[in-house]
């Protein structure tokens, strides 16, 4: 191929991915470059940015009480609903994976509520069926246990939350059951005739022939449910006593509600770097715990 | 085939290019005002031009404004004005949007309390002081002078006059002893009726509230008669001492301990939405403080299958030997003309047709309450055309109008801290309120400490 020939291949190449190029640098480098400057500003949306240091972030550590507060709503929030959002796709997971007639219908079925996604619908939907007259009261109901609280009850209103999130198994799960199919049988055949049961097969092939997708899936809804919005916004709105108000929510009413954009921009890059050091204590953690089939086994 | 396939990929990447640039308007507000050329098309000239208008409001509002924009239009056909309506709730946030992005709609409705912040921080609304058309000379004096002059001109046309009071169920509340002619009807009385109301049967609740609603026209009510100063004060510092603040938020612990207010447990998942409770819809609850001009709405909402409405205008609970009355008379909403409109006089022809003139009136109604002009109030009175309610409650209002109320205390940040105390107060989170109330202080002094506010 001539030089010219390969800078025209080239060429052809950039245009086709400018657009992507393109949207990258407007809608999230940009973003990303400016909320950094923002965050050592008194931006207010409305008024020109006034360069104040590191103010925002010692009004931060120092005199918002309610940071820190909203940080370990949040770490809880993501603790209660990764776990069991994983276990729960995991488990939904093996069980589409069972030879049996019209399984394609199920698997879509179950992605289901994924397609729906956090929408506003969604949330609307969740706050109705959690209401004191709900449908989940409804179902206690016939096994004789009394109506419950489930968004008002300072104690259970962050759990509810979890369960949305919960619900919202399906591309987990999609990923669980791409990995499941692709372990070798002859290691669950050769488990059978040494005597291993369907538990031990469990624990000794399946987990470590797919810890490197739990890893994947464990970074990936971290990261989610860190930044989570929408389900707190519609169906709470923070509440009761801001016992379900998560970062996403408080970035918002100090951005849009209380004109603190700059303000609100440290918030976001502290939650950035909390997030960035969670992933990185994960990635180191995974050499203890992840299998990878091209490195003979975790070290 | 290259070649072809080149040529396309440029032309896909322009086209994105270029569709990604088209959204991204810079902030206009500290460049020049794009103001119509002499010879620029206009409303005189007989050439069609284009105004977006933007609002937020109620189904029925929305339908109020389009009727005005229909028949303002045909009255007007080279003025055409396109309606971008939504919610309150969804409002605010795009407004800001467009304002600072340059993108804002030409004629926009404005919250009063936002006023003081935005007029601060730029120069964004045209000054409408020169459009004679729009008739300033009529407005209240009260209303012109303390919401929509500023020191360099006029730059709001109020909307309507908004006051305070409350909306009771008369027929059901009869058989407590409720008198409606009672116009001193005090913090004290509420209480005997809501307990009365509340001992009859467990279900029922004298007021429908949600904190948000506790906080404004319960706490804050109580205290401005208390004490008929700030609740905090224009330079950040607290207006009202501790114990008054104890005091105040002693009151609203005792309607939730009392019964007057239903149990937060269950009223809690209709915050923001108190008006959807069931107990509200379903007769079981009595009473409302609030605004004028959300009162049409709410009694049209509980009106019986026969369409008459179950609730009418009453006072606001005073306190005996009150400071001052704690009723609060503002501007339902006003309406500004961005500053980067091209075509202000017509902007103000529709403005002056909207409130400034008995077509616009007879189809607004009382969607804004009652017009800030006494000439159209009498028109309307003489027409029939606005709710009686609404009426009486705004003409009492001004004869009892307390203090204005001031930036920071009116501040959208203080107002969600008071809501969370409450909550808390209702969730039984203090051994007393002057917990509470030491609270309330020093998260007031945190408030302040990180405010941008100039």
């Amino acid at each position: 191929m001539t030089q010219k020939k390969y800078k025209q291949k080239h060429f052809t190449g950039l245009c086709y991915v400018a657009p992507w190029l393109l949207g990258f640098l407007i809608f999230q480098l940009y973003p990303f470059i400016a909320s950094f400057y923002y965050s050592f500003t008194d931006y207010t949306l409305l008024g020109k940015p006034n360069f104040v240091g590191l103010q925002n972030y010692i009004t931060l550590f120092t005199i918002d009480k309610q940071f820190l507060s909203t940080m370990m709503i949040t770490g809880l929030y993501a603790l209660l609903s990764v776990p069991l959002k994983l276990a729960f796709a995991l488990f939904v997971a093996i069980l589409l994976t069972a030879k049996v007639k019209g399984i394609g219908i199920y698997r879509s079925l179950y992605y289901l509520p994924s397609i729906l996604g956090g929408s506003v619908a969604v949330s609307v939907l969740w706050r109705v069926m959690f209401m004191k007259d709900g449908m989940m009261n409804h179902f206690i109901g016939l096994l004789g246990i009394g109506p419950v609280n489930w968004l008002t009850d300072p104690r259970l209103a962050l759990m509810t939350l979890s369960l949305l999130q919960v619900w919202q198994f399906g591309s987990a799960m999609v990923i669980f059951l791409a990995a499941l199919k692709g372990i070798p049988q002859e290691l669950y055949e050769a488990a059978a005739i040494d005597g291993g049961g369907k538990w031990k097969q469990f624990i000794h092939i399946t987990l470590p022939q797919i810890s490197s997708v739990i890893f994947f899936n464990l970074v990936m809804q971290s990261i989610q449910a860190l930044q989570n919005f929408t389900s707190a916004f519609v169906i709470t709105g923070g509440g009761p006593m801001k016992k379900t108000y998560i970062i996403g929510m408080k970035l918002y009413d100090d951005a849009f509600r209380f004109y603190k954009v700059g303000y609100a921009c440290a918030e976001s890059w502290i939650l950035f770097l909390v997030i960035l050091a969670l992933t990185v204590c994960v990635f180191k953690s995974s050499d203890a715990w992840v299998y990878y089939a091209d490195e003979g086994g975790a070290k | 085939m290259r070649k072809r396939m080149r040529i396309t990929a440029l032309f896909l990447s322009v086209g994105m290019a270029l569709g990604s640039l088209a959204g991204c308007g810079g902030n206009t507000n500290n460049q020049t005002t794009k103001t119509a050329p002499a010879n620029q098309a206009s409303a005189e000239d007989n050439v069609p031009v284009t105004l977006r208008m933007s609002w937020w409001g109620g189904d029925s509002r929305h339908e109020s404004i389009l009727a005005v924009i229909a028949a303002f239009q045909e009255e007007n056909p080279e003025i055409i004005i396109e309606p971008e309506y939504s919610a309150f709730a969804d409002y605010r946030d795009k407004f800001t949007m467009q304002l600072t992005s340059g993108a804002a709609a030409d004629i926009l409705a404005v919250d009063q309390p936002w006023v003081s912040t935005i007029m601060a921080q730029g120069d964004f609304f045209a000054d409408l002081s020169g459009y004679k058309e729009l008739g300033f000379d009529g407005i209240d004096e009260y209303i012109l002078e303390n919401f929509c002059k500023f020191t360099d001109g006029t730059f709001f046309v109020p909307t309507g006059v908004n006051g305070m009071g409350s909306l009771v169920d008369t027929e059901s509340l009869a058989a407590f002893g409720f008198d409606i002619s009672n116009e001193s009807f005090t913090w004290d009385d509420l209480i005997a009726l809501g307990e009365a109301v509340h001992a009859a049967d467990s279900n029922q609740y004298l007021s429908c509230v949600d904190s948000k609603q506790a906080a404004l026209y319960y706490a804050r009510t109580y205290l401005r008669q208390l004490t008929g100063k700030q609740f905090i004060n224009d330079d950040g510092s607290m207006g009202v001492t501790k114990e008054e603040l104890a005091q105040a938020l002693a009151l609203v612990d005792s309607l939730y301990e009392k019964g007057i207010f239903q149990p937060i447990e269950e009223s809690g998942i209709y915050e923001n939405s108190m008006t959807q409770n069931p107990a509200w819809i379903n007769r079981q609850m009595y009473m409302i403080l609030g605004r004028t001009s959300v009162m049409t709405d709410i009694s049209a909402r509980r009106a019986d299958e026969a369409g008459n409405y179950t609730t009418t205008g009453f006072v606001l609970p005073q306190l005996p030997n009150g400071k001052e009355t704690g009723i609060e008379v503002r501007p339902t909403a006003l309406y500004a003309v961005n500053k980067n409109c091209r075509n202000p006089e017509a902007a103000a022809k529709f403005l002056a047709f909207m409130f400034n003139s008995e077509a616009g009136i007879e189809l607004l109604k009382d969607t804004y309450s009652i017009p800030a002009r006494e000439s159209l109030r009498t028109y309307c009175e003489e027409k029939g055309i606005l709710d009686e309610t609404a009426m009486k409650n705004v003409e009492y209002s001004l004869e009892n109008s307390g203090n204005i109320v001031n930036s920071w205390s009116n501040d959208s940040e203080v107002e969600a801290m008071m809501t969370e105390i409450i909550q808390k107060i209702a969730y039984k989170q203090y051994r007393d309120m002057d917990e509470a109330a030491d609270e309330v202080f020093a998260r007031v002094e945190q408030i302040v400490a990180s405010s941008t506010k100039p």
